[in-house]
């Protein structure tokens, strides 16, 4: 097995606190997060090809022997995106902001 | 297709480039019933970039008013207080203590580890005792806890009255302080 570094960059931005997947032979072998510093670590086997999945863009790659640099995905800004922002507020307190959190959006389709 | 997404929350707000589709709502809020997040299921769609989500807690805070402070003490009747944020904003109904001194904040959130910080502001005491009307803050890592606030007896004061064209005639009477 060879750890490797995955970098993702959307539109130009870095991903960060993302989930992402990995797949191989088109079986879903890993789902972890992008951390807040933007990289994702992976083990794999050395000459074996991977698919990623992040955010509606998908990548393959093979991870090289000897080949020690950051695996890096430059993909194209996506088509159908809002930016959206959610505002979370205590149901029984109207209008207190709670301060931290997350929220996670699965689409309904893959449920 | 859409990927799943998480969207951190800071300060109750948090934004994030997001496919339009129909999503399952899920939350990890520490200190609140993550079950609880409202709606469950969202629909992110083109036109509308603002979504307002709600999340509920249970923990139970016992706010006990006493002259002295202590578990024990003299009980204030008719302290107010609301919970509040952080510069003193006040969201909810007013709680007043009752017979036993204690008023109750419910729906507060707790936690074993990490709690968020639950503020609260005295706004008022029984007319008889004097009070702190900054805001406090307490966490809990149990579902019901009790913190102890001190509102003392008014402090002792004279007030003489002399006659104005007499310098140091004492009158004898009464007088209203409204």
């Amino acid at each position: 097995m060879k750890e490797i570094i995955i970098k993702c960059i959307i539109n130009q931005t870095l991903i960060t606190n993302q989930p992402i997947t990995i797949k191989k032979n088109n079986q879903v072998i890993e789902n972890g997060f992008i951390n807040n510093e933007g990289y994702y670590i992976f083990k794999g086997i050395e000459g074996a090809s991977y698919t990623i999945n992040i955010l509606g863009n998908s990548s393959s790659f093979v991870i090289l022997k000897g080949y020690k640099h950051d695996y890096i995905f430059n993909f194209q800004p996506i088509n159908s995106t809002n930016k959206i922002t959610i505002y979370l507020y205590d149901n029984n307190y109207q209008k207190y902001k709670i301060e931290r959190g997350i929220i996670y959006l699965w689409p309904n389709h893959i449920q | 297709m859409a990927k799943p997404y998480s969207i951190t929350i800071t300060n109750g707000e948090g934004t994030s480039n997001v496919l339009n589709d129909e999503y399952v709502v899920t939350a990890s809020v520490t200190g609140y019933d993550n079950t609880s997040i409202d709606p469950a299921e969202l629909q992110v769609v083109e036109g509308t970039n603002e979504y307002a989500l709600t999340i509920a807690a249970t923990g139970t805070l016992t706010i006990h008013v006493t002259e002295d402070g202590t578990a024990g003490g003299t009980p204030v009747v008719g302290a107010k207080f609301y919970r509040a944020d952080s510069l003193g904003n006040t969201y909810g109904n007013e709680i007043t203590t009752d017979t036993s001194g204690n008023a109750i904040l419910s729906n507060v959130p707790f936690a074993a580890s990490g709690a968020p910080l639950i503020y609260y502001i005295q706004t008022e005491s029984d007319g008889d005792h004097e009070f702190d009307g900054t805001v406090k803050n307490t966490s809990m890592t149990e579902s019901t806890s009790t913190i102890e606030v001190i509102n003392t007896a008014a402090v002792s004061r004279t007030f003489r009255v002399t006659d104005a064209n007499y310098e140091n005639y004492p009158i004898d009477g009464q007088i209203t302080l409204g």
